[in-house]
């Protein structure tokens, strides 16, 4: 059985499809979310509200072909929403055991993930939010702005500035300090 | 290779070696929380009861036949030399009042891609905007000299710009300096200087406010996810709209924005128990309708008018054995609403009703049998001088229909010779 197969079941109330589909996609969402947020129990939380609402709202998808964007849109902005309700919560740190593939031209330029999780916790949520549906979910830009709701200019924006200050945290280029005053990304 | 290069094409992967995805350790408590959770009844989105421009998402495959295109060509030559001679003589426009009856003018909507604009009487239609973009969905301003309609911006994720242009289709405006997504509606300000667009995804729609020349567009700071927002007659001081909450905790709670402050005033509170959608005003701005249902899971819609200051808010009546109804237009005079009513629990063998506003009868109800489904966003409008109705039905799956045409008097109803699935939208011109 296929997506748009499943979608539709999901929509007429099938919970089985619906777990289905679920199962094929959480594990990307999680990471996404992960990333945003840099918290795994913000993460969660955010994950479980974008499929929730996902499943209440389900007749609102007209094309079951564009499921995966949808629930995308929604995550994405539970993990922005989540961000925006507990600005005050003290975030906890992800341990995640650094026993991964090494990568040779990742290993003479980032000294380790520490380094890149450092650059992307000096991120405004929103602006790595940019980032990792770019790099990470493999969206086009159009689409990134779409789903953040913001114009295409402020998505392009957003990630220059964004690859912009990354690179200074990590010091893989030395040229681009004098874009980024004062660490001001709001 | 630059560091620099180096890095953006090894982000995806140091991403990924990052999150290292998994499947989540809550996954099974995820999927009991929404085993657990009743799905929103189609007919409960809120998108059924509001005129969202997406019913026309779906252009019309058939490009316009060439010889019509001709016919149409000496049709918009006549009106261009009819305007000409007028200007020759120095006559100044004749506005109409931007609310209230007035004289029916052309009907503008999309086909294949284009603007066009029609006579009602004589099923001539006129090209005023064409070209190898994708525009849809024209709406007049309220004096009739201009249209803003929406141009899809090709490879955007349903993203879009807004432009204004004049009654003949020169002069185009654009209002969006960038693409905005999920376009949802666009209306100009009575004195037709603004336009006020809804945008973004249904759980957090924006509202800007362009200045219909293009110099300027600002986002309106609500504190809160907005829709179905309208300019209040006659003059557009303040600017209604319905809170986008979510349907698990009641959803539906009004407000109007003074324009000019930015004071936002409740008129309606939320209420767990009772879900409200489709507020609309009356042409004078005295009174708002609306539709109320206090069940998530049944259909039991009740059309509502209450003053503007939220007083005397009454209940319209309808037949015994009807079950539902729902408002879906104002009359210009004021004296009427068009709504749909439902004899069934479901959608089945729904009716479009023509209803007295001041709650003295159960209104005339129309033969749109097999025409008007309770179906998403489905759009209607009184022509100015209210003689007769516009509107562009869905079938059960929400796409659009060919647009019909229902005379309030006699009941009945026929399918318009054009072939459009815009939203209705009628030029204003004064009698």
């Amino acid at each position: 059985m296929d997506q748009r197969d499943l979608v539709d079941r999901a929509k007429r109330g099938d919970h089985d499809a619906f777990a289905v589909l679920v199962g094929a996609t959480i594990a990307r969402l999680d990471a996404a979310a992960r990333l945003i947020l840099r918290d795994p129990e913000l993460a969660r939380d955010a994950v479980q509200e974008g499929y929730l609402r996902a499943w209440r709202n389900l007749a609102a998808l007209r094309d079951p072909d564009r499921f995966e964007a949808w629930l995308h849109r929604l995550v994405i902005h539970s993990c922005i929403d989540v961000t925006r309700r507990r600005r005050g919560r003290p975030m906890e740190v992800e341990l995640t055991p650094i026993d991964g593939p090494a990568t040779a031209d990742v290993a003479s330029t980032i000294a380790d993930r520490e380094q890149l999780d450092q650059a992307l916790r000096r991120l405004d949520p929103e602006w790595r939010a940019v980032v990792v549906l770019h790099y990470f979910l493999g969206m086009p830009l159009p689409d990134v702005a779409a789903t953040l709701g913001i114009p295409l200019g402020t998505a392009k924006s957003r990630l220059h500035r964004s690859l912009a200050a990354m690179r200074v945290t990590i010091g893989a280029d030395e040229l681009v300090p004098a874009a980024v005053p004062g660490g001001q990304f709001a | 290779m630059m560091p620099t290069e180096r890095f953006e094409r090894q982000l995806p992967e140091l991403l990924t070696e990052l999150a290292a995805p998994r499947t989540p350790d809550y996954l099974d408590d995820l999927l009991w929380q929404t085993a657990n959770t009743s799905q929103r009844p189609a007919w409960s989105l809120l998108e059924r009861w509001l005129p969202m421009l997406d019913i026309a998402r779906q252009p019309v495959a058939a490009p316009p036949a060439p010889w019509r295109t001709i016919g149409l060509g000496f049709v918009f030559l006549a009106l261009l030399l009819a305007t000409l001679v007028a200007l020759a003589v120095g006559t100044r426009p004749n506005l109409p009042a931007p609310f209230g009856p007035a004289r029916t003018g052309l009907v503008v909507y999309a086909s294949g891609g284009d603007i066009l604009a029609v006579d009602e009487a004589t099923g001539i239609s006129i090209a005023l905007v064409t070209g190898p973009e994708t525009d849809r969905n024209p709406r007049w301003s309220l004096g009739g000299t201009h249209f803003a309609f929406e141009r899809t911006v090709e490879g955007g994720d349903n993203q879009g710009l807004v432009i204004v242009a004049r009654a003949d289709g020169s002069d185009l405006v654009q209002l969006t300096p960038e693409p905005l997504g999920s376009i949802k509606q666009y209306a100009f300000s009575p004195d037709g200087k603004d336009v006020l667009i809804a945008s973004g995804p249904f759980w957090s729609p924006v509202l800007h406010i362009a200045a219909s020349d293009g110099s300027r567009i600002r986002a309106l700071d609500l504190g809160r996810p907005a829709s179905n927002a309208a300019w209040r007659p006659p003059d557009g001081a303040e600017i209604l709209f319905m809170e986008a909450g979510d349907h698990s905790t009641g959803f539906g709670s009004l407000f109007a924005v003074d324009v000019a402050s930015g004071t936002v005033r409740t008129i309606l509170e939320e209420d767990s128990t009772r879900h409200r959608a489709g507020p609309m005003w009356s042409p004078d701005g005295s009174q708002i309708g609306y539709v109320e249902w206090v069940s998530s899971m049944q259909l039991n819609l009740q059309v509502h008018v209450m003053a503007a200051d939220r007083t005397g808010d009454r209940i319209l009546p309808m037949p015994e054995d009807a079950v539902w109804q729902a408002p879906l237009s104002w009359s210009n005079d004021g004296t009427r609403l068009l709504a749909i009513r439902g004899y069934t629990g479901d959608s089945e063998g729904s009716v479009a009703v023509a209803l007295p506003a001041d709650g003295s009868g159960v209104g005339l109800e129309f033969d749109t049998t097999g025409a008007i489904a309770l179906a998403c966003c489905t759009a209607w409008e009184w022509a100015p001088d209210d003689t007769s109705i516009l509107g562009t039905p869905t079938d059960a799956a929400g796409q659009p229909l060919g647009q019909v045409l229902l005379d309030p008097v006699t009941g009945t109803s026929t399918a318009v010779p054009w072939s459009s699935s815009s939203q209705p939208s009628w030029q204003r011109l004064a009698p």
